[in-house]
Formats: structure tokens, C-alpha cells, sequence
């Protein structure tokens, strides 16, 4: 980041956007004294500060909540809220001082939190609103949040977006970024963009749209997010689901996806959308049901034998279950494949760095080199090379979930092509996404799960935005 | 108090830039650490004594360094694979003594085979009470630990057992090429765990197993399989070291190996590492090996009070674990 | 960048501080044997100056009274000690034997095995060299029982013989079950798997077939340990309560149960024998919480492996060449009736 001069005002929500690496996360993070600046100053109320940690900042009133939320997972929702500002007296803590407080911020927020939950047993959007009533707790007077929709449903987000502005309209100060275009467009009063490290501009939200936003970002404009709808869909189904129950997961699901075809599956977190996707791939039991590939009954007790049939699956977390972030590109572009580089045991080098070569180049990869190791890479990079392990082998079934969770727009296109790409060598793909505007823009069909079931299936051409929401929501009926 | 004002300004480097170049730095500094205190030392040594840098004086310490070598070095594989094995020293102690009985009541070669090959089962058994078990490696081992060692003072009924065919010694101390077959053994065996790890299919599931078990599993890997293997590997290296050292000295009884699964994981530990798993070099616990046997050979060599060598043996572990945590640091 | 230059500046400052260390000690360690050296002026009537190796089992009490027993002799013949200690391991022990024989910096062996067949190698590779050795506490050979030297490189031998120490507990339990109609005894052992434990309970074994009435209640395993002898006594307590005798690893054991018994109210009843005689045994013999020990003589020990190194480097001949380490005093067994005879060679003051 080079040079960027930014002034935020008290009382607004001020969005900062741009790709992966084009800093907006290392100035939202400067500003709340995670980073020291190399060089430059940073003033609050016209002082100039100089934070060396998070702590100096929180004292000037400035919280973060960052992408990975920081919290003790095994402690309860009370605690974790008032961590570092508990009521004490002579080092005892005063309970009931702090379930007062609890109760007072409860009223401000609007959330629904029993204080003696352990945080980890929370969804991940409730975790959320414990990070949001800690930083209120402290008497954060600007708050700075690095992606906080990512994780969360739509619903879940415009209950968050609520919260934002309430907190705005008190005067509280909030920095957010987002890949969201609309969600930005629709919530804050300043959009700063960014671009390679610089500020491009800062202006009213109301004079920006959506293709300038881009526009910006990406220092030229983008035709459009989705790529044509490939036309390669074949007659034959390549999976067919039959009756598939995972007791107390999911019940009775039944679908095909034909070869050449992008299915989309639409839900809720917790609709089951995953946990059938993990079922097919073998990491998780079945109990009963049936799974064919091409017209034969498999199925796969562990993912090793549902690769070697033919079914690959990216999961939604790349850090926690896709990559080795240690590791080399080639050692997790490879991994699934080693039989196919080595004889007799031994990895050939040679043989197997010239493929991951040739993928590099087709996923245009930007890394140091394919020895070099994966946390080294951006984001979007880093979800390439999650690809690049299929796609050197390409499967006959694929499923993939989130794929663009966390990914720039740059990046998100060039995912979308890589996925066409697949459908075109014949692979059928299961897209799992909870971003509806990705699913409709991709799928040829789209199934929407509700509660461990399939709630409805829509053509390309009959899916609604609404019609989408409401099966997912179970409101169809009252429209 | 009118308005919460802020700028932010940044020039000069890129910041978002440093963090991958200084990290390639700091990782060669690490390397550098190790071998630069096995340098050191190794200098130190040269010089306060003449004795040190002789064919004889090496080639013993490269002798003393077997039976530890040859649990450290498998014991690395079994913690990059996500393991942990505190009971490699019981499993030690039990196939020297059957080894030593079979070789009584049997044969030599028979005493041989079972020692191993019992070593090699009950570093079965630790990788099935791992896996499929699901019991966390810690606890699992150092119950079995405990199992076998009482397994090992049961089989010897208490009594020390001596091995009165001096051909059981062949094992450690025939003469190839003027070294002694223990050190030739060890020597072929780190190099085996070296080649399995950064030339085999199986090498690379041991660090995908060890380095993030979910996406190495979902990417198709048998991740159990792998780390049961690496117990067997663990096993069979303990009950070959047992063997040799039963062998050097026609003898062995229930507490032998009482303490050397602790040399062996500071070892691993010295060289640099990580506990954590998905990391970690065989050299790096070679590096460790030689400098546990450096230490302990210069104290001899020089004369001196044994309690010194507990407190510069402590010291070295806290160099060596200071380096881990400090590269470490800055790659968060 | 700043902090990677810390960090490197750090890692120096450490390899060089360790390096000290070592040659530090490295200095001060030749400079002790060498101003002990040019101390005296020659040994007795040899030629060479006495240079010793003295390679200890364990740093206790005990071996450190042996150890000042050579060195009151070695040094008084102008000559140097160097000892180290193998913390039980006889692979540790045998590394020290060859790195001593390799730094040339000794003429003689004094050997206290960690192990006595797994020292053989010790022994073995010290003749090749030219150097003599002197077995000390524990004998260096197949046979852990036998007093003479076992292998043709042990030019002498003054060791523990376990029978007596065996002989002399057992005859200590049949005097203080005497008169009783019948016996309870429990035995607090070291380890189980030691195997010279295992020789002491065998023997008592064999020895209990012709005395129906002492039973051996139970055996309990101290580990060496005081501490754990205490927190284990207890139960033992419970479980026999009409215990009449409890034999002990060491005297320090069975004075540190002394509390135990009082809290199971059995103070006075029980009587408590110990082993090793040291200075804190003697008194509780004297003062009658204790009812019996054997004697030691660890210092006598050390001088006579010291005088046997000094002849075997004058190539005098050594006769005997194998001494029981209880033929070194009197009185062996220890009782109320004779321990103002006895002087302790071993163990803190009162």
C-alpha cells in the first residue's frame, strides 16, 4: 500500500473496496492498529496517533472485528462480551453489574443473546453479533469490520446491516469492507475504492453504481459478471440421487445432474445443502438411498473411493478443508493424482512439475514459482490453485461449495470460467453457493433445500430472485 | 471533540509485499540456526580438546547416537504425520528382551526377526488405537507406554536377561568398512526416512495427513493408513534399536530404554521441528541427534561435572525452540 | 525488517553465549585435574602420575561418600579424579567409558556399573587401550552376585555382594519375629524391575519355605523413592493391619514412615528395618524407632578401589583381588545392641 491519504467522518459508514490485494484490508487494519504504517501518520480527533497494538487503538475508542472472528470459543457469550472491560471490584468480578450492562446493550442491538451459551456452540452470524456487542461494550466510537457478511445468509445480513445503521444513527463511526457491490451501494453513506495499494476515490455512495464501482476497482469496466451460460448440457444424467437419507441431516433428496450440466443448490446455512454434498463424496455416512454414476449404483465410504469414481469435491473452507497452506503448489495441486506422477511409490519431479506448470499457466496462477507455498498467495490464488487440483484430472461429477467465498470480482469471473471449462470437457457440476445472484447466474437449474429437504427446483429460465428466497424460507404460500 | 477525523497515510514500501520476502529469509535463518549451532559446537569441541577431532573419537559418537537416531528419526515421521509416539522407548525395551530370549532358547537370526517384527506390531497397535480408535495420540501412547513396559518387566520376569553367543553382538558390532554395523544401520535407515519423505507418494500424504487432516482426507488421501504406518515405522525402528543395543552388550532387562524416548523427542524437538505436524525435515532431526551426542561426548571428553551438561542441554532446547517460536511469529 | 534483525542479532548473541559455556567449561575443567595433578609430587613408588576415571552409577549419598573415599587416596598419591555419572543407563555409562579411553586423558578405570554384564563393553574396550580397571560398588561381569573379577581386563574388584545384604535382612526379620506365634511382614522394595530387587525377594522366597511363620504379606514398590514409599505405606498399613516387621529399601525410607505408622496408630508395634546404616539409620537405631539395618561402608569401599588402582598402575600384584564391600567393617548387622560400635560412613548429619 503506497500513499494513500483518507479521511473518515464521525457518524457514517464509510465502505472500502477493491480486489484482493489492493489493500483495503491492510488500511482497515492500520487503522485499528493491527499494522504500524511504514511510513505516514494517522490522526484521531486531529491527534496524531501512533498505535503500536490493537490494545492503544481500543483505548481511542477504535475496535476490529476481523474476517476470522477472535474469540474464546469455549467461553460464554457474557464473558466473551466483556472481555478486558469486565466489572470488577479488588479483582472479583461483579456479576451482576455485567448482566445489567448485558441486558442494556441487548436493548441497543437488538440481539437476541443468552449470556451463558458458549460461543463456540453459536453460528457463525452469532458470533458475529458477540464481537459487535463487545466492541459496544468497550466503548468503540468507530468500529472497522473486514467482510462481515461473508459468512452470513442474506437474512442474517440485512439484520446486520439494521444494527449498522442503528449504530450509525447514534453516532458511531463503522469502516467496512466488502465484495458485496450492492450490499456497499445499499448501506454506506462514503465508498472509498482501491485499487494496487492506492486510493482511486472517495465519494457519496448515492453517485456510485455498481459498473462504476467495478469500473474503478478494476481500472477498467467489466462486461459482466457471469460468463454466457455454456451450451453443453447432454441427455445422459451423469449422477443420479435417489432417496438419499443422512438421519438427522437430510432426508429423502432425490436429483440428477446430467453431464456438461451446472446444477446450483440454493439454502440456507443449515438447510443440508453441505451435508448431502459430503454424503455423495463419501465423507460422510448414508443411510439410506441410492447414488449412480453414469447409470451405476456407487457407494463411496470415504473420499478416496468416491475420487476414484470420478466425484471431486471443493469444499467451502479453503483454509480449514481444501488446502495445505504450508505445502507447495504442486504438492496440493497433486495430492489427489500421485498415483498417476510416481511408479512404484516414488513421485517422478520432473513428470509431475511440468503438469502443474502447464495448470498454472491455463488458471494463470500468480506465485513466485510452483514450489512456492500456499499462504504466499492471495485469496483468489490461493482458490485457483484449490481448482487447478481438479482440473488437471477433470471429474465426471464436481461439486463445488462457495466457491467464490472471500474472492475479489476479478477473481470470481475467472472461477466461473474455470467452472464452465469443466462443464465443457463433460463434467457435471453441483454448484453449492449462498450467493444467490451467482447461483441464478451460473446454473442451468437451480434446487433449493429447506430443512434437510428439496423444497422446490427451478429451470434457468423460471428462477426468481423471490421465487428463490421464499422456497428457501418456506414462505411461498403466504407469497 | 467535533468530529472523529482520521487519515491515513503510508509511503515508502509496499507493506503488503514484505511479509513473503522476509518470510523466505527467516525460513533460511532457520536452517541456518540449527546447523550453525551444530557448527559451533562442532568448532567449540576442535578446540578445547585434541582428542575430539579423531577417526576414533567420531566414529563413537556416531555409534553412541544410533539407538537415539533411530527413534528420533522415525519418531519425526510419525509427528509430521500428525502423531505423536511416547511409547517408542517401551516398545524398545520389549523386543530387546524377547529378541535377547528367542535368541536364548531359539537363535540368534530368529531373536532378530520377532525383536523387530514384535516392534513393528505394537507400532501397529498404537496406530490403530490413533485412528480408528480416535483416541488423541498424547493419551494414547503414553497408555501404551505404560501397557508395554509393564509387558516388558512381565516377559523378563524382573530378571536382567544375558545372552551368553557372542554372535548375538554381530548385529552392532560387526566391522564394514571400518565402521560399526550400528552406525551403517542407522546411517541407512535415517536415509530410508529421508528418501520415504521427500520422494514417495506415501512422503507426500505423511505432510498433507500431518499438515491439515481434513483437506488431505477430502483430497482423497488414506490419512489413517498413513499414520499408522508411521507408528509401524516408529515401532520397528525402536525394536531395532533395541536389538543393537541388547546386542553391544549381551544383555538387557526391563528398564533399559527407560529414558531415551525423551533424548529422542528432544532431539526431534533441537532440530527444529514442529510439533504441530506438517513440517519438519529428517536432517533437521539428524542435526538434533548429533548435537544431543556432541554435548554429551565433549562433556566426557573434557572431564567434567555431569551436572553442567544438564544445564547446557537445557539451554540448547530453549535456543532451539526460541528459533521455532520466532519464525513462527512472523509468519502470522 | 527491524524485527529480523532482532531476531538474528538474538540467535548470535545465543550460539556465542552457548559456546562459552562450553569452552568455559572446557577450561575450568582441565585447569581443576591439572592443579590437583601438580599438587603432589609422583604416586607411591610409580613413576606415573594417577589419573582416574571414575565412572558412577548415580550421584547419592552413598556414591558420593565412595567418591570421596578415592579421591582421599588418589590425591593424597598426587594423583586426579574425574567423575561422571551414568543416571542408571548403562548405554549413557558405556558412552562416558568410551569417551574417557578416547580423550586420553586418564590411566586408569574406576568402574561402578550401571549394569554389571551391559558393563562388560566397557571393560573390554578399556583393556584394548592399555588401561587397567577397577570394579567398584556393583561388579563388572556376567555374574551381578560374584566378588571376584569376572573378565581378564578387571584388575581388581571391591563391590556390594547382595546375598549379604540379603542373608543379613532376612536374619534381621527372624530376630524381630522371634517369639511371635506368628509373623506379618511387608517388604518395601525399589522397583520390580530392577534386578537386583528381584535377587533379594528370591532369596527371601527360598528362605520363607522353611520359616512357616513369617508370611510375606505383601511387597511394595518404592521406586526409590521416599516420597512414594510414604504415600504407598498406608494402604499396605490397611490392608494388614497386624503387620509385625517392615523391611525397607533404605533407612531413609523407613524413617520417613514413621509418620505413616503413628497416623495408623500402629506406632510401637511395628518393627522397622532398614538398609545402608547411614548416619540418620544409626540414630534411629540408637533412639529405638528403628529396630535394625544393615551396615555399609561406601567410604572404605572408595579407598580400597583407590589403593587397588594405585597398585595396578605400579603393575604391583593385587591380592585379594576380590573384596565384599562387608568384609570392609563391623559389625554388619546393625541392632540396638551393637550400634554404638558402628561408625556411619554416609547421609546428612542430624
Amino acid at each position: 500500500m503506497r500513499g494513500v491519504s483518507l479521511e473518515i467522518r464521525r457518524g457514517e459508514i464509510h465502505a472500502l473496496v477493491g480486489e484482493n490485494g489492493a489493500g483495503k484490508s491492510t488500511l482497515a487494519k492500520i487503522v485499528a492498529g493491527v499494522h504500524l504504517p511504514s511510513a505516514g501518520s494517522v490522526s484521531v480527533d486531529g491527534r496524531e496517533v501512533r498505535y503500536r497494538s490493537p490494545r492503544q487503538a481500543l483505548a481511542d475508542g477504535i475496535a476490529m472485528i476481523d474476517q476470522e472472528l477472535a474469540l474464546l470459543p469455549a467461553r460464554s457469550v457474557i464473558d466473551n462480551v466483556f472481555l478486558h472491560s469486565e466489572n470488577s471490584k479488588a479483582g472479583l468480578l461483579r456479576r451482576r453489574q455485567m448482566r445489567e450492562r448485558f441486558a442494556a446493550l441487548v436493548e441497543r442491538t437488538g440481539f437476541e443473546l443468552d449470556p451463558d451459551r458458549t460461543v463456540g456452540s453459536l453460528r457463525v452470524a452469532e458470533q458475529q453479533k458477540v464481537e459487535i456487542m463487545r466492541a459496544l461494550a468497550r466503548t468503540a466510537r468507530l468500529i472497522v469490520m473486514d467482510e462481515p457478511t461473508a459468512p452470513l445468509t442474506p437474512v442474517e445480513a440485512e439484520s446486520l446491516y439494521a444494527v449498522m445503521r442503528s449504530l450509525r444513527d447514534e453516532g458511531v463511526t463503522i469502516v467496512f469492507v466488502s465484495h458485496f457491490l450492492s450490499e456497499v451501494l445499499a448501506l454506506s453513506d462514503v465508498v472509498t475504492v482501491m485499487r494496487d495499494g492506492s486510493r482511486v476515490r472517495t465519494s457519496p455512495a448515492a453517485e456510485e453504481t455498481p459498473g462504476s464501482l467495478v469500473e474503478g476497482m478494476l481500472g477498467r469496466s467489466l462486461d459482466s459478471t457471469f460468463p454466457a451460460r455454456p451450451e453443453s448440457v447432454r441427455a445422459e444424467p451423469r449422477l443420479e440421487v435417489r432417496g438419499l437419507c443422512g438421519t438427522g441431516r437430510f432426508e429423502d433428496v432425490s436429483f440428477s445432474v446430467h453431464a456438461g450440466e451446472i446444477v446450483g443448490l440454493a439454502g440456507l446455512i443449515g438447510s443440508g445443502r453441505t451435508e448431502v454434498a459430503r454424503a455423495i463424496f463419501g465423507a460422510d455416512r448414508v443411510d439410506d438411498g441410492e447414488i449412480l454414476l453414469d447409470g451405476e449404483p456407487v457407494s463411496p465410504r470415504s473420499p478416496r473411493q468416491a475420487i476414484s469414481r470420478g466425484i471431486a469435491l471443493l469444499p467451502e473452507s479453503r483454509k480449514e478443508q481444501g488446502l495445505l497452506m504450508r505445502r507447495s503448489i504442486v504438492e496440493n495441486i497433486m495430492l489427489p493424482h500421485l498415483d498417476d506422477v510416481s511408479s512404484g511409490g516414488i513421485v517422478r519431479s520432473a513428470r509431475e512439475r511440468r503438469e502443474v506448470v502447464e495448470a498454472m499457466e491455463r488458471l494463470s496462477v500468480r506465485a513466485a514459482g510452483p514450489r512456492a507455498s500456499v499462504d504466499t498467495l492471495s485469496g483468489g490464488n490461493q482458490q485457483k490453485v484449490l481448482f487447478g487440483k481438479w482440473l488437471i484430472r477433470p471429474p465426471r461429477v464436481m461439486i463445488v461449495d462457495e466457491p467464490t467465498r472471500g474472492v475479489d470480482v476479478g477473481a470470481k469471473r475467472a472461477i466461473y470460467e474455470l467452472i464452465d471449462e469443466l462443464t465443457a470437457s463433460g463434467t457435471a457440476v453441483l454448484l453449492i453457493s449462498s450467493d444467490l445472484e451467482e447461483v441464478l447466474g451460473m446454473a442451468h437449474r437451480v434446487l433449493v433445500m429447506r430443512r434437510g429437504r428439496l423444497a422446490a427446483e427451478f429451470s434457468n429460465e423460471g428462477a426468481e430472485r423471490t421465487a428463490v428466497l421464499a422456497a428457501a424460507f418456506g414462505t411461498e404460500g403466504r407469497g | 471533540m467535533s468530529a472523529t477525523d482520521l487519515s491515513a497515510q503510508a509511503n515508502g514500501e509496499p507493506v503488503a509485499e514484505v511479509r513473503p520476502r522476509s518470510r523466505a529469509r527467516i525460513e533460511r535463518l532457520r536452517d541456518f540456526g540449527i546447523a550453525g549451532v551444530l557448527l559451533i559446537l562442532f568448532i567449540a569441541l576442535t578446540l578445547s580438546s585434541d582428542v575430539f577431532l579423531t577417526s576414533t573419537n567420531l566414529k563413537n559418537v556416531a555409534e553412541q547416537a544410533v539407538a537415539v537416531g533411530l527413534l528420533a528419526t522415525a519418531g519425526s515421521l510419525v509427528i509430521i504425520a500428525g502423531g505423536f509416539d511416547l511409547s517408542a522407548g517401551a516398545i524398545f525395551a520389549v523386543s530387546a528382551i524377547v529378541g535377547s530370549k528367542l535368541a536364548n532358547s531359539t537363535g540368534v537370526v530368529e531373536g532378530y526377526l520377532v525383536g523387530i517384527l514384535i516392534g513393528a506390531a505394537l507400532g501397529l497397535v498404537n496406530g490403530i488405537i490413533c485412528t480408528v480408535g480416535r483416541i488423541n495420540h498424547f493419551v494414547g501412547t503414553l497408555a501404551t507406554s505404560i501397557v508395554f513396559f509393564g509387558l516388558a518387566t512381565k516377559i523378563s520376569g524382573g530378571a536382567l536377561i544375558v545372552v551368553p553367543n557372542q554372535s548375538f553382538a554381530d548385529l552392532a558390532n560387526t566391522q564394514i568398512l571400518g565402521f560399526k554395523s550400528s552406525t551403517l544401520i542407522f546411517v541407512a535407515f535415517a536415509l530410508l526416512c529421508g528418501f520415504i519423505l521427500n520422494f514417495t507418494v506415501l512422503g507426500r500424504y505423511i505432510f498433507a495427513t500431518g499438515g491439515n487432516l481434513t483437506a488431505a482426507r477430502l483430497s482423497g488421501v488414506p490419512t489413517a493408513v498413513t499414520q499408522a504406518f508411521t507408528y509401524v515405522l516408529s515401532g520397528t525402528a525402536a525394536g531395532l534399536a533395541g536389538l543393537i543395543v541388547a546386542s553391544r552388550t549381551l544383555s538387557v532387562n526391563a528398564q533399559t530404554g527407560n529414558g531415551i524416548i525423551y533424548n529422542a523427542l528432544a532431539a526431534i524437538l533441537i532440530g527444529g521441528n514442529s510439533v504441530l505436524g506438517g513440517e519438519g525435515a529428517i536432517w533437521r532431526t539428524v542435526c538434533g541427534v548429533l548435537i544431543l551426542a556432541l554435548i554429551a561426548n565433549g562433556f566426557n571428553l573434557l572431564g567434567i561435572d555431569p551436572l553442567y551438561q544438564q544445564i547446557v542441554t537445557g539451554l540448547i532446547i530453549l535456543l532451539a525452540v526460541g528459533l521455532d517460536a520466532w519464525t513462527r511469529r512472523a509468519r502470522t | 525488517m527491524k524485527r529480523l534483525k532482532t531476531s538474528s542479532v538474538l540467535l548470535a548473541a545465543l550460539c556465542l553465549a552457548l559456546a562459552a559455556v562450553i569452552a568455559g567449561c572446557g577450561s575450568s575443567g582441565s585447569s581443576t585435574s591439572s592443579g590437583s595433578g601438580s599438587g603432589g609430587e609422583g604416586g607411591e613408588g610409580s613413576g606415573e602420575e594417577v589419573k582416574a576415571a571414575l565412572l558412577l552409577n548415580i550421584y547419592t549419598d552413598f556414591t558420593q561418600a565412595g567418591r570421596e573415599g578415592v579421591e582421599a587416596v588418589i590425591k593424597k598419591a598426587g594423583g586426579s579424579v574425574t567423575p561422571s555419572n551414568a543416571e542408571f543407563e548403562p548405554q549413557k555409562q558405556l558412552a562416558q567409558c568410551q569417551d574417557a579411553i578416547t580423550s586420553q586423558r586418564y590411566n586408569v578405570i574406576i568402574l561402578g556399573p550401571a549394569d554389571s554384564p551391559s558393563s562388560v563393553p566397557c571393560a573390554t574396550q578399556a583393556g584394548e587401550a592399555g588401561l587397567p580397571v577397577i570394579a567398584f560398588e556393583n561388579p563388572v561381569g556376567p555374574s551381578r552376585t560374584k566378588v571376584e573379577p569376572q573378565v581378564p581386563q578387571v584388575q581388581g574388584s571391591v563391590v556390594i555382594a547382595p546375598m549379604v545384604d540379603a542373608e543379613t535382612t532376612f536374619e534381621l526379620v527372624e530376630e524381630a519375629c522371634k517369639g511371635l506365634p506368628k509373623c506379618v511382614w511387608i517388604d518395601e522394595i525399589g522397583s520390580r524391575s530392577s534386578s537386583l530387587d528381584e535377587t533379594k525377594i528370591q532369596y527371601f522366597e527360598e528362605q520363607l519355605k522353611s520359616n512357616p511363620k513369617i508370611e510375606l504379606a505383601q511387597l511394595l514398590e518404592g521406586n526409590y523413592l521416599p516420597s512414594e514409599t510414604v504415600q504407598k505405606l498406608p494402604n499396605a498399613l490397611a490392608a494388614n493391619p497386624g503387620v509385625n516387621v517392615i523391611t525397607f529399601e533404605s533407612d531413609t525410607n523407613a524413617v520417613a514412615a514413621v509418620p505413616a505408622l503413628k497416623s495408623a496408630g500402629l506406632e510401637g508395634k511395628v518393627k522397622l528395618i532398614g538398609d545402608g546404616g547411614s548416619v540418620a539409620g544409626a540414630a534411629a537405631i540408637k533412639a529405638g524407632t528403628m529396630f535394625g539395618s544393615v551396615a555399609s561402608f561406601p567410604r572404605s569401599m572408595g579407598e580400597k578401589a583407590a589403593e587397588m588402582a594405585l597398585q595396578a598402575l605400579a603393575k604391583e600384584k593385587i591380592s585379594p583381588n576380590g573384596i565384599d564391600m562387608f568384609s570392609l567393617g563391623e559389625p554388619v548387622k546393625l541392632t540396638k545392641a551393637n550400634i554404638a560400635e558402628y561408625t556411619p560412613q554416609f547421609g546428612a548429619k542430624e
